[in-house]
């Protein structure tokens, strides 16, 4: 018989059961993704894919464009933070959505995990954990060839790292309070109902200018824009203060997102 | 008289495919659509302002709507045959209960294939109609056969390597390094001309380059030239080299 050494040791040097207890959750996960690390590595090359047709391709049709400080920035720089942003956004709802609901509904991981001494707040935060860990995976990779090319236009970028962890904190909150209503796989049509229009247009590949401007609101209010927003800020330099109310939104709404999906997850695991 | 047996195998697959209809139109006909109107509008306005003169006169929404449709139609020819055919295998193993009946390996894959063209059949045509309303060119109508020979022209050798993978997980990877990359780089939202020469002349030779260009051609009036010829051909051969291939991936997959 072979010895597996103690499963649960990082965990376990953690001071605080309100950090160590969903830790549990993300090295799980971790485990299970053990052999599949190189589907979570490659989810990174999707984006940058984007990035370099822009570069050689599109930014050749479209010229320059106006930066959130005035400034006129290349098409591939434009784009690049709008890139960041939505593959942080992907990174964190694909483990908060269909592998969440997997776990949910069809493995019920959780309610084995509920008979031991977690909680469901537990659980919730574990899974949040994880996603955040994944969405830092994906953009990592991505942020470096934004260096290499000469991307990064503003000494915010330092801030970058944050920034995107925070909107993938929104996309994994909201993908985690979504999930709790799904009932079949083909409900997650909707998700793709929601995403598409929200990534293709909120935008991340094109000024907001091109809209009129009673769209524009439409657009302004999307999680995903406000991401898109914050991280050209970042990236490309402009007003401080309106970095704050993007990050204020993200904040305020990954959190209201895990709280609710804190309590439907206490009425469907605890019912 | 006897239903040929592809046709049953067809009926069957039709059966199953049928409760997902609505994720069909979603991904296969609003998707694209999304797409027509985020490059053809908002980033269409953009060139039209700055570059007017880049695409030969042509707008922007003129230049990408055909090669989208083609480029709509080979992501759910891939899609159709990568995860259905390895769940057909292994999940639900409803290939296991056809092979038990009279039908062929064969006949089980032509079904499939067929039933993959027509789901791509339904989501391309709710493409088109769309396009046509919004004012695109009447010719878009030829594009859709063209489209539907492309997706199947992609199916067909993929469902011959899908079924005899171990897991799925190959899968995002041929997406990843094959099919994204394709979708960005083979001409669908710029000219292939303003890439590097090296670079252009290894696109050219791509599978998608084959139907968006054939869809350009076809938009232009201009199917009966050589070239297009060549991109006919070409896609043919895919779907019959596909065919060949099948019959024995699929028999050793099947078959005891």
């Amino acid at each position: 018989m072979t010895v597996v050494p103690d499963a649960i040791t990082v965990p376990r040097m953690l001071p605080w059961s309100g950090v160590r207890r969903p830790g549990h959750v993300v090295e799980r996960n971790a485990r299970v993704y053990r052999h599949g690390w190189f589907i979570v590595a490659s989810g990174a090359l999707e984006p940058l894919t984007y990035l370099f047709a822009a570069r050689l391709g599109i930014g050749r049709l479209v010229g320059s464009l106006p930066a959130p400080s005035g400034r006129a920035v290349s098409y591939a720089a434009f784009v690049a933070p709008a890139l960041l942003a939505a593959s942080a956004a992907n990174g964190a709802v694909y483990d908060t959505t269909f592998n969440f609901f997997h776990k949910l509904k069809w493995e019920r991981t959780y309610d084995a995990m509920l008979t031991t001494p977690m909680a469901v707040r537990d659980v919730a935060l574990g899974e949040l954990g994880w996603a955040l860990l994944r969405g830092l995976v994906h953009s990592t990779l991505f942020i470096s060839t934004m260096l290499v090319m000469g991307l990064m236009l503003s000494w915010w970028a330092l801030l970058v790292l944050p920034a995107v962890v925070l909107v993938s904190w929104a996309f994994a909150g909201l993908g985690l309070a979504a999930t709790t209503y799904v009932r079949t796989w083909q409900d997650f049509d909707w998700q793709q109902l929601l995403w598409l229009p929200m990534f293709l247009l909120s935008a991340s590949f094109f000024p907001i200018t091109v809209y009129p401007e009673w769209t524009r609101w439409i657009v302004r209010v999307t999680p995903l824009y406000q991401g898109v927003a914050l991280l050209r800020v970042l990236v490309l330099g402009g007003p401080g203060w309106s970095a704050l109310l993007h990050a204020a939104y993200l904040g305020t709404l990954g959190w209201l997102c895990v709280r609710h999906a804190t309590r439907r997850m206490r009425r469907i695991l605890l019912r | 008289m006897a239903t040929p047996y592809a046709l049953r195998s067809f009926e069957a697959w039709f059966i199953r495919a049928r409760p997902w209809w609505r994720t069909n139109l979603v991904h296969n006909t609003f998707g694209p659509l999304i797409y027509l109107l985020a490059m053809g509008g908002g980033l269409g306005s953009l060139v039209g302002q700055r570059h007017p003169e880049a695409l030969g006169g042509m707008s922007y929404g003129e230049f990408v709507a055909p090669a989208l449709l083609v480029a709509a139609c080979m992501q759910a020819g891939v899609a159709g045959s990568t995860w259905p055919v390895l769940g057909a295998l292994k999940w639900q193993r409803s290939y296991y209960a056809m092979v038990a009946t009279p039908l062929s390996v064969t006949h089980i894959y032509l079904g499939h294939l067929m039933q993959m063209t027509l789901d791509n059949a339904v989501a391309a045509s709710g493409f088109t109609l769309v396009a046509l309303v919004l004012g695109y060119p009447t010719r878009m109508l030829l594009v859709l056969p063209i489209g539907l020979l492309t997706g199947v022209a992609f199916a067909a050798p993929i469902a011959a390597w899908s079924v005899g993978r171990r897991t799925d997980s190959e899968f995002s990877v041929l997406y990843r390094l094959g099919v994204i990359p394709m979708l960005m780089f083979s001409g669908v939202f710029f000219p292939l001309s303003s890439l590097p020469d090296a670079l252009e002349s290894v696109l050219r030779v791509t599978p998608l380059w084959q139907g968006v260009d054939l869809a350009r051609a076809a938009v232009a009036g201009s199917l009966v030239t050589r070239a297009a010829l060549v991109h006919f051909l070409y896609l043919v051969a895919m779907l019959v080299a596909g065919v060949l291939v099948a019959r024995r991936t699929y028999a050793k997959a099947l078959l005891p």
